[in-house]
């Protein structure tokens, strides 16, 4: 029993760069895949952990030093970086038990399905990593596994429910058929609901926007490399460097932010045998069904709603990290908060001026979120030795997604008393709107049309 | 070689697992031609040296255009996530390799 324990320990403590990869090849192996196949998995793997963890320390390198002089300047400390959602997964998937999380989300998905609780399908096996970073979250907070994994499954189910009350909208939004989208981002919609039926209410509220033009006018701070940039160059002033130090940050950060989707993509390439066998898998046993596809978000990317909102809301996330007390984060890597643009585009059925009043109303929640989640991520990092973290450094995500539904059940499992009446306050609302989604008129049919401007004008 | 591009909202999850997937047809198809999952926010810097374009959420008109005028043929990459067409568009996309 001892020697089966030391055995266990070292191999753990390869560190998640050889482990995991380790774990991969073993299980591409069990599906039969070829040798060459799964070692290739394997390695690939094992250089997106180094690759992450090398943008990770450049990144920290270049933004730490500086942010701690903002805080000697300005007396605004922010010190945990923010890594963002391909970050958070890079550590999500180096914890032992995250590819569990394959096996829970097919099951769960399968039983809804066989019992008709469901007509979602999910298929969108990358985001599994989304239910692990649930389960470590819960378990780190309230001690227990099973807590954490209870949660998990929580997720899964709520993730089908969305699937389903918004299939009929995301299909008068994108015109595909037959598809919805099962991601935990847009569970952000539970707590908007309310604002947003006061919105009702209001005449201005009940005007669409024409958002292509302007998506077309300020499309270019979307990209990676230009939001990295200005953010840097901010960073730069706020710590009083000269305009030559600033420029240089700058980027740096530009390079950071254009880097961290590159290194992200080897994840997803080193999974997608598996992520791909398992999506198969499940068509093949519901084929003669009727049923949604859920897929990840990018669907919607189509809706310049959704850009506009995400980009018009980063100074507002950046401005609010500054004056919140308590608040520890600086939004970097999770600048854009697609929980807010997705979640509200759905909600809203694409209203570009309730998303923004939505977005401004709830940024607050996701700043203090992000730094609720920092001291539990960084454990994690140091756990895993997936992310080396500087001695007293913390890391973390700005724009976590769910986070009211996640802390509500870490707090609900840990015995606090708020934590239990929030998360049964939650799954409450997360019941009326489903029922009002349901209902609810698609977007196309929801709003007076504003009278397009002619072309040229 | 041909390049063919899946382009999606980060160029990370959704364009990789469509990108794969192509891989693995083409490898075992024999088909010859590059695939590359690229972030659709940087479109007009990949369309120039692109041949064959596969989206997932409809791209902009300007951007369709951009492509007609390239002529580089356009294809949808849905039917390759719920599997439903998946073989009639791969069949299309495999005669726009050669």
């Amino acid at each position: 029993m001892e020697i089966f324990k030391e055995i266990i320990q070292y191999i753990l403590d390869l560190g998640s760069a050889v482990f995991v990869p380790l774990l991969i090849l073993i299980i591409g192996l069990i599906a039969r895949m070829k040798f060459k196949k799964a070692f290739l998995s394997a390695i690939t793997l094992s250089v997106a952990f180094t690759g992450m963890n090398m943008l990770i320390t450049f990144m920290s390198d270049a933004i730490g030093p500086a942010s701690q002089d903002m805080a000697k300047n300005t007396g605004v400390s922010l010190p945990a970086l923010d890594l963002g959602w391909t970050g958070a997964a890079s550590i999500t998937w180096s914890w032992a038990y995250a590819f569990v999380f394959f096996a829970i989300v097919l099951l769960v998905n399968f039983v809804m399905l066989l019992l008709n609780w469901t007509k979602t399908l999910n298929v969108d096996m990358w985001n599994v990593w989304g239910k692990a970073l649930t389960a470590y979250l819960v378990y780190y907070v309230s001690g227990s596994l099973i807590a954490g994994f209870i949660t998990a499954i929580v997720q899964v189910i709520l993730e089908l429910k969305l699937g389903d009350m918004f299939q009929r909208h995301i299909q008068d939004l994108t015109g595909i058929p037959g598809v919805t989208v099962t991601h935990l981002m847009n569970i952000s919609a539970v707590l908007m609901l309310p604002v947003n039926k006061l919105l009702d209410r209001i005449p201005f509220f009940n005007k669409k926007a024409d958002t292509t033009a302007l998506k077309a006018k300020i499309g270019i701070f979307s990209e990676n490399s230009v939001m990295g940039f200005i953010i840097g160059l901010a960073l730069g002033f706020g710590a009083m460097y000269s305009i030559s130090s600033s420029l240089n940050l700058a980027v740096k950060a530009a390079t950071a932010m254009a880097l961290f989707p590159m290194i992200s993509k080897l994840f997803m390439q080193a999974l997608s045998p598996l992520a791909d066998a398992m999506g198969d898998f499940m068509k093949a046993k519901f084929k003669d069904r009727e049923v949604y596809i859920g897929l990840d978000w990018p669907i919607l990317a189509g809706r310049s709603e959704i850009w506009v909102t995400a980009i018009l809301i980063v100074p507002v996330f950046i401005g609010f990290s500054l004056i919140l007390p308590g608040n520890t984060v600086l939004p970097f890597a999770g600048v854009i908060n697609y929980s807010i643009a997705v979640g509200g585009l759905l909600l809203t059925g694409g209203n570009l001026y309730r998303m923004l009043t939505l977005g401004v109303i709830f940024t607050p929640l996701y700043l203090y979120s992000a730094t609720y989640l920092a001291p539990i991520l960084t454990d994690l990092a140091h756990k895993t030795g997936a992310v080396d973290v500087a001695k007293g450094g913390s890391i973390t995500w700005s724009s976590i997604e769910g986070p009211e539904f996640r802390i509500a059940f870490a707090e609900a499992f840990k015995g606090n008393i708020i934590g239990i009446i929030g998360a049964i306050v939650f799954l409450v609302m997360f019941y009326w709107l489903y029922k009002e989604m349901m209902k609810a008129k698609v977007p196309s049919e929801r709003y007076v049309e504003q009278p397009k401007k002619a072309k040229g004008v | 070689m041909k390049r063919l591009i899946v382009a999606c909202g980060s160029g990370v999850a959704t364009s990789t697992t469509i990108a794969e997937r192509l891989k693995r047809k083409f490898e075992a198809d024999g088909v010859d031609c590059r695939v590359e999952a690229v972030d659709y926010k940087s479109i007009f810097n990949e369309l120039p040296t692109a041949d064959i374009y596969v989206y997932i959420a409809q791209p902009d008109a300007e951007v369709l255009e951009e492509a007609e005028k390239r002529e580089i043929p356009v294809f949808a990459g849905i039917p390759f996530l719920t599997g439903m067409g998946e073989e009639s568009i791969y069949n299309e996309i495999v005669n726009a390799t050669h």
